[in-house]
């Protein structure tokens, strides 16, 4: 990542930080799981669902499940 | 006559007869984007009330219209019209047939106000949408179709037995009125379950959906799975157990999508991992959560045919359709991606989008009942819808690596259909009272909160950039995944052709099978399972033999429900 898109990616956390806490200082009604009430919880959330997901479809799913284009061929041949 | 030309299919059914008529003397489409057209006007004045008339004693409503299903037959007919305008280019006489029957049946399916009907009109939208698949003119497409047929033949045999238990037990014609945890109530639900794509009763769409035409893809994306919902939200909303496979069934199609590399199929996994939002939605049963479901296959129904339509602009465009074989197009097709860009952004629930107003309020309705686990499933789900329909798809097909791929010009009318396409995402995400005025339970809801949006845009930039890191690892490479069909296409196929082995070996049974018998039975079995395997003899008939089996499914379980009833009401 170069260092603007770096910047750039930190500029943007800055302000859904201070969002975040707006609508926390606000007292606004949060819905739903606890990830909601803590600031930035929603982004740890989504990073950590990201991770996992293409963690688990590459390294499990993928070994697991992946056949060549021609599995079915012949698949049921006696 | 005045009666009949209130009722929206009657265009679609007119339409059909006009094309079927002037199948060799004109183009069918014209005809199709016009009875579409007259579709959703009809359905714009269409006000609530009741049409119904007596057939040998049967009372059959066949205009049902309230809240509920004139949303679903407003925006199957829009997407129709839009369907029609996208194929315009290419759809021949056969394939525009088949789409009018398709969207008609489901159409009269969801205004069906009795369950005879509601079952003619379910029936009629399998076979129509195995019409439509058949169209897309393979090897792989007529393979994929049978076992899209086997499957769906199974499900009609379900409703069918379920309908025959309920009439029979003292039920009423009129559609609704099961009793909860009766026997036909779960095997009405069995056969809701298969149309919605209920994971372990899903392969058939992700199996079938990209072998149809582009287009034909854009209208099997609107209907079978959302006349499911609808059936579902009319028939069973609260029940309890969809609220787990709903969440679970989110999160499967997710996780499929993240290894897939055909985009159609991986949009299929998508489809079934949106209807788990709306299954999920369906079982938590408040009134917040049911208009959930509904607004949200509203929003599908548009998003899911443009994103369709976006993979469908690249398959025509360069002839692929794998990921691993695109890449670097997009400076060729830039209205294109823009707007599967819209479709893209509509589905994962960004902002703007009208993905957002309604997939934020089932999540929302999650979290008021304290469903912990269903609202993070539900969460997880859309991180990954992002990851693999708004990062992975649209980098490896339309951004990445060049590949040197030919492109050819898009047509105007595929344009012009993703363009209005796109506009309805916007206009539905940046007003959301023009679908919620439409809704038909009593709930509110505000989607554009500070919480809402700071939420949905966290959750969107943290999964970019986990891509933006990871995007090396999740290249696609040419091959396929597993997934429940196999169990029809190895295990069962083996079985069939091992048992019609043993059948032809003994005695006189040998001598009346063997021979053609045998080899019919046996082809088939082997083109279930293997779809490039060449027929032993005479193709003809082991392509038909699935059909065969289909009917033979259907008849012994009317047999057996007919059984019984007998045996519960010998009277």
């Amino acid at each position: 990542m170069s260092r603007r898109a770096a910047a750039a990616l930190g500029l943007v956390v800055v302000v859904l930080a201070g969002l975040d806490g707006l609508a926390f200082l606000s007292g606004a009604e949060h819905h739903g799981g606890f990830w909601n009430s803590v600031p930035l919880g929603d982004l740890a959330l989504g990073a950590l669902g990201a991770g996992l997901l293409a963690w688990f479809a590459r390294r499990v799913l993928k070994p697991l499940l992946s056949r060549p284009e021609s599995y079915y061929d012949g698949a049921g041949s006696p | 006559m005045m009666l009949v030309l209130l009722h929206p299919a009657f265009w679609l059914f007119i339409g059909l007869v006009i094309v079927f008529a002037n199948r060799r003397r004109m183009p069918g489409m014209p005809v199709g984007v016009i009875v579409a057209l007259g579709a959703v006007l009809a359905l714009m004045r269409a006000v609530e009330g009741s049409l119904e008339t007596t057939v040998a004693g049967f009372r059959l409503v066949w205009f049902q219209a309230d809240r509920l299903s004139l949303l679903f037959s407003l925006v199957f007919a829009i997407v129709a019209l839009l369907g029609f305008l996208y194929g315009s280019h290419r759809m021949r006489a056969g394939e525009t047939a088949a789409a009018l029957l398709y969207a008609g049946s489901a159409i009269a399916t969801v205004l069906a106000g009795d369950w005879i009907t509601f079952f003619v009109f379910w029936e009629a939208m399998a076979l129509s949408s195995v019409a439509l698949i058949w169209q897309g003119g393979t090897a792989g497409a007529r393979r994929a179709g049978m076992r899209y047929l086997l499957v769906h033949g199974a499900g009609g045999a379900l409703l069918f037995a379920g309908i025959v238990l309920h009439l029979a037990g003292g039920g009423e014609t009129s559609l609704g009125g099961l009793v909860s945890g009766s026997p036909p109530f779960w095997l009405i639900l069995g056969a809701v379950a298969i149309n919605a794509a209920i994971p372990p009763l899903h392969a058939w769409l992700t199996d079938a959906y990209p072998e149809a035409s582009t287009s034909g893809s854009v209208f099997l994306s609107a209907f079978t799975t959302k006349t499911a919902v609808y059936a579902l939200l009319r028939l069973f909303p609260g029940t309890e157990v969809l609220v787990p496979l709903g969440a679970a069934m989110a999160l499967y199609g997710v996780v499929f999508a993240v290894i897939e590399n055909d985009i159609r199929r991986l949009l299929g996994y998508h489809i079934v991992s949106q209807v788990g939002y709306m299954v999920a939605a369906v079982g938590i049963g408040t009134p917040l959560a049911l208009n959930g479901a509904a607004s949200h296959a509203f929003s599908h129904i548009l998003y899911k045919a443009l994103l369709f339509m976006g993979a469908g602009a690249a398959i025509e465009a360069t002839g692929l359709r794998r990921l691993s074989d695109l890449g670097g197009i997009s400076r060729h097709m830039r209205f294109a991606v823009a707007m599967y860009a819209v479709g893209a952004l509509s589905i994962s629930g960004a902002p703007l989008f009208n993905g957002f107003i309604s997939k934020s309020m089932i999540v929302s309705a999650a979290g008021e009942e304290h469903l912990l686990w269903t609202e993070l499933l539900l969460v997880l789900a859309a991180v990954g819808t992002f990851l693999s329909v708004g990062l992975k798809l649209p980098w490896f097909a339309f951004f990445g690596e060049r590949r040197g791929v030919a492109v050819r010009p898009l047509p105007t009318n595929l344009l012009a259909a993703m363009g209005i396409g796109g506009a309805l995402c916007l206009l539905y995400g940046l007003f959301p009272n023009l679908l919620y005025s439409r809704l038909p339970y009593l709930a509110t809801y505000a989607p554009y909160t500070l919480d809402h949006v700071v939420s949905s845009a966290q959750l969107l930039l943290a999964t970019g950039f986990v891509f933006y890191l990871a995007r090396k690892k999740l290249t696609p490479s040419p091959g396929l995944a597993l997934d429940t069909d196999w169990l029809y296409r190895v295990p069962l196929a083996r079985m069939i052709a091992a048992a019609t082995r043993a059948l032809a070996a003994v005695g006189p049974v040998a001598r009346t099978l063997r021979g053609e018998t045998v080899t019919r039975l046996d082809n088939a079995a082997r083109r279930l399972a293997a779809p490039g395997a060449p027929p032993r003899r005479r193709a003809s008939f082991a392509f038909r033999a699935p059909i065969g089996w289909t009917v033979l499914f259907a008849a012994a379980a009317v047999v057996i429900t007919w059984v019984v009833v007998w045996l519960r009401n010998p009277g």
